[in-house]
């Protein structure tokens, strides 16, 4: 039952587990609504984009995303091969 | 028990579908019915011993104290895994009943399921309280102690230690219908039993359920607490020990304070 030798302990990796998707929950409601507020149209513009990725706090928060979501996500997928 | 003979206006007839199957003879597995007379307070127990003594002696069950302290005697009755001997035809409200073996165990024969793997889980979370005395010093092994314990640090524990290892639970969990090496709700609880207790003083409890089929598994069904006849709510004490694993309680567990008993033997 108990297993030795292993880099971090099964409770350390759901620690992250759960710490990534509640902050996935976190960026991702933050980057809808950035979405929502700035009308289709305009959100489209060649300029306002550059502009987004200019802006170090979304480009953080939508790399963030990413990051978190993968981690949360392979861990996901690690759970149910695991079975 | 019903009396083949009594001729009672209560008596009602209740039809009976049992499931059989002999892995040693390796015969395919089917249902058999049977008529049986009941009256208010048979149980399902009563009822498959009326089978076994009136109509057919093959059908395997397993049973002793047929007052819900054993825990042999259960099986799935119509699809909800319960004991035999505390479950009351008549509270069922149906005209058939289904009795078939509980889930998630291999059958032996019938009713009759292997324990074995349930019980490695049990023995597995070591089921006992654990003190450093009598570890080291064989002296103080032989040593008798009483410990005090306010009634508030029984409460912690007290209804996990009403478990009479019925396996019902073990048979209603999702996970172990998936996974066989995830210890299961009953395993899991009865570790939260003795981490609660201020008696225990085994350092590293949690570890034991801290792997990969560990106590992550668990998806929170919450079908074990569901089907418990002893009224233990083995989900509330996996959910109190990850909890404690993750650091969200702090375990402010204070030992018991002990005192040495003078047994006989050594006052003679
Ligand atoms: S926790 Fe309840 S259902 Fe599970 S083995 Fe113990 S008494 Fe039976
Ligand atoms: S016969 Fe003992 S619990 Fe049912």
């Amino acid at each position: 039952m108990m297993e030795r030798h292993r880099m971090l302990k099964e409770s350390q990796i759901m620690k992250i587990h759960y710490i990534t998707g509640i902050a996935a929950i976190f960026v991702v409601a933050v980057h809808i609504l950035m979405r929502l507020i700035v009308p289709f149209g305009s959100s489209l513009e060649y300029d306002y984009i550059i502009s987004n990725y200019k802006n170090i706090f979304y480009v953080f928060i939508l790399e963030s995303i990413l990051v978190l979501i993968s981690i949360h996500g392979f861990n996901g997928i690690r759970i149910i091969l695991l079975v | 028990m019903i009396n083949s003979n009594e001729n009672n206006k209560d008596e009602k007839k209740i039809v009976l579908k049992i499931f059989r199957e002999n892995t040693a003879q390796k015969t395919d597995s089917h249902y058999d019915t049977f008529n049986v007379p009941y009256k208010k307070w048979t149980t399902v127990l009563d009822a498959l011993l009326y089978v076994k003594s009136y109509m057919d002696p093959s059908v395997a069950i397993r049973y002793s104290c047929r007052m819900a302290s054993c825990g042999s005697c259960g099986m799935k009755i119509n699809g909800i895994p319960r004991l035999a001997c505390y479950t009351k035809i008549s509270e069922l409200e149906t005209s058939t009943i289904e009795c078939e073996p509980l889930p998630n165990l291999p059958v032996i024969r019938d009713l009759v399921t292997d324990f074995s793997r349930f019980f490695n889980h049990h023995k597995n979370i070591q089921p006992y309280i654990q003190s450093k005395d009598g570890v080291d010093d064989p002296d103080t092994e032989k040593k008798t102690f009483s410990f005090y314990q306010s009634p508030d640090e029984v409460d912690k524990y007290l209804q996990f230690s009403y478990c009479i290892k019925c396996g019902l639970c073990y048979s209603a969990c999702p996970t172990v219908g998936t996974d066989l090496k995830f210890p299961g709700p009953q395993a899991l609880a009865q570790l939260y039993r003795y981490y609660a207790d201020t008696r225990d003083e085994t350092k590293n409890r949690l570890d034991i359920v801290d792997d990969r089929h560990g106590i992550w598994r668990c998806h929170f069904a919450g079908s074990c607490s569901k089907v418990c006849p002893k009224g233990v709510d083995p989900a509330l004490g996996i959910q109190l020990l990850r909890s404690y694993m993750l650091g969200i309680s702090k375990n402010d567990k204070k030992l018991a304070e002990k005192n040495e008993i003078q047994t006989d033997e050594e006052s003679i």
